[in-house]
C-alpha cells in the first residue's frame, strides 16, 4: 500500500508542486489544506503516513497546527517547510516534535529523499 | 499556475494597498494580509528560481515582520506604500516577461536597497521590542545543551561524533541543534562544537568541518550509531568511543579537533 500524504501550505502553487513531484514518486496524496486550521482538522480525519506543513499560514499558522498535531497523534510525522530566514520557528519545530525541515526552494530529489527518510524512521 | 497564482496575489494586495491610502494607514490585520502575500510570493518565485523576484518580495516580507513586531507608530505610511507599489510594478513586469517566453531577469537590487535603508531608518528611529524569533532565540538560549550537570549514576559509555550533512541542506545549525535535542533522550554531558547553534553564521563552520559533539550515555555504541544514523541530511558520521580519562580531558571544547582521520 503506497505511503499516504497531506500537504499543508497556503501557496495553491506549492501544493501542486510538492503533490506532483510526491505522485510521481509513488506516494498517494489523500488531502491538501490551505492553512493550519483545515490541516489539523484533515489529520485527524485521515491519518496520513506523514504531513508537509508550511510555516506562515493565515488562521493557523505551520507551529501551532503541529504542536495540535502532536497533541492528537504524539507519533505523527511531520515534515515542516521552510523560508530561508525563518531559522528561530524552524528551532520551535523542532523542539515542537517536527521530524525534520526542507528549506525553499528544494528540489524534487531533496523533497523525496527526506519524506523516503522520515517514513523510514 | 505560478503566474496565475501570483497575479491573483498581487492583485489582492493591489486592493489592500488601495484601501489603506484611503483609510490613511495600516490597519494590523493589512499588516498581517501583506506580510502573508509577500511571504507566499517569495516562496514561490524561489522555487521557480526567480531570485528577483523572490529576494524583493524577501526584503517586502522583513518590512511587513518589523511592522507587526515593531513599534510601528503609523507614521511614513505614504513612503511605505510607494515602496510596496514600486515592488508590485516590479513583479508584475517580471511576469509579463516570463509570459512571452523571452525571460531576462531584472534587477531589483536598487528597491531592495531603498527598502533595506528604510527599514534601518525606522529601526533607530524607534525603540523595537524583540520580535518574535529573537524571543524564540533567547528562550532556546536559555535550554543551554552544552553543559547538563553530572547524574550521581555516572553513565557507562562516553562517545565522540562527528557528524557531515549533505551539501544543500541548508539551515546545518538548526539540524545540529535537531541532533543535540534529540540526543538528550539518551545522553547526558552534552558539550559541542560549534558551541553556539543560534548564530546561523556556525553554518558555514559546520558545512566546512563538520558537527562534533561528545556525550556520555548508557546505550551502547551499535545503539547510539542507529540513533545517529537517523539523522536526516546526514552524509558520513565518524563514532568513536571514549574512555573517561579521554573524556574528562575534553574540558576545553575549542580544543578539540574535528578532523575525521583523529
Amino acid at each position: 500500500m503506497k505511503p499516504r500524504i497531506i500537504i499543508v501550505d497556503d501557496a495553491a502553487f506549492m501544493r501542486m508542486k510538492i503533490r506532483l513531484a510526491l505522485e510521481k514518486a509513488g506516494y498517494e496524496v489523500v488531502g491538501e489544506a490551505e492553512n493550519g486550521l483545515e490541516g489539523v482538522s484533515l489529520y485527524k480525519e485521515l491519518r496520513p503516513d506523514l504531513v508537509t506543513l508550511d510555516i506562515t499560514m493565515s488562521i493557523m499558522g505551520g507551529i501551532e497546527a503541529l504542536k495540535k498535531i502532536k497533541e492528537f497523534d504524539k507519533n505523527a510525522r511531520v515534515l515542516m517547510v521552510s523560508a530561508m530566514g525563518q531559522e528561530g520557528f524552524v528551532k520551535e519545530a523542532v523542539l515542537s516534535g517536527a521530524k525534520t525541515f526542507i528549506v525553499k526552494p528544494f528540489s524534487e530529489d531533496i523533497l523525496i529523499k527526506t519524506v523516503k527518510k522520515v517514513l523510514s524512521n | 499556475m505560478y503566474i496565475f497564482e501570483s497575479e491573483q496575489l498581487l492583485e489582492q494586495l493591489e486592493q489592500l494597498m488601495l484601501d489603506s491610502e484611503k483609510a490613511d494607514g495600516f490597519a494590523k490585520e493589512t499588516i498581517d494580509e501583506i506580510f502573508r502575500i509577500m511571504h507566499t510570493i517569495k516562496g514561490s518565485s524561489a522555487m521557480m528560481m526567480l531570485n528577483a523576484v523572490s529576494n524583493l518580495a524577501h526584503c517586502v516580507e522583513d518590512l511587513f515582520y518589523f511592522l507587526r513586531n515593531g513599534e510601528y507608530d503609523g507614521t511614513k505610511s505614504s513612503y511605505i506604500a510607494d515602496l510596496v507599489f514600486e515592488s508590485i510594478d516590479f513583479i508584475k513586469e517580471e511576469i509579463v516577461k516570463i509570459r512571452s517566453g523571452n525571460y531576462i531577469e531584472g534587477d531589483s537590487s536598487d528597491l531592495i536597497s531603498r527598502i533595506n535603508e528604510f527599514i534601518n531608518a525606522l529601526k533607530s528611529d524607534t525603540s523595537v521590542a524583540p520580535n518574535h524569533e529573537e524571543k524564540i532565540k533567547a528562550n532556546l538560549n536559555h535550554q543551554d545543551t552544552s553543559q547538563i550537570e553530572i547524574n550521581i549514576d555516572v553513565p557507562k559509555h562516553t562517545y565522540k561524533a562527528i557528524l557531515r550533512f549533505e551539501e544543500d541542506c541548508e539551515m546545518e545549525n538548526i539540524r545540529a541543534y535537531a541532533v543535540v535535542h534529540h540526543l538528550q533522550d539518551v545522553a547526558s554531558e552534552i558539550n559541542h562544537v560549534p558551541e553556539d547553534l543560534s548564530v546561523n553564521e556556525c553554518s558555514e563552520d559546520i558545512k566546512k568541518n563538520g558537527f562534533l559533539v561528545v556525550f556520555r550515555s548508557d546505550l551502547d555504541y551499535d545503539r547510539i550509531q542507529e540513533i545517529l544514523l537517523q539523522t536526516i541530511f546526514l552524509k558520513d558520521l565518524t563514532l568513536t568511543e571514549l574512555d573517561s580519562q579521554e573524556f574528562d580531558s575534553f574540558s576545553n571544547m575549542k580544543n578539540f579537533t574535528r578532523n575525521i582521520s583523529d
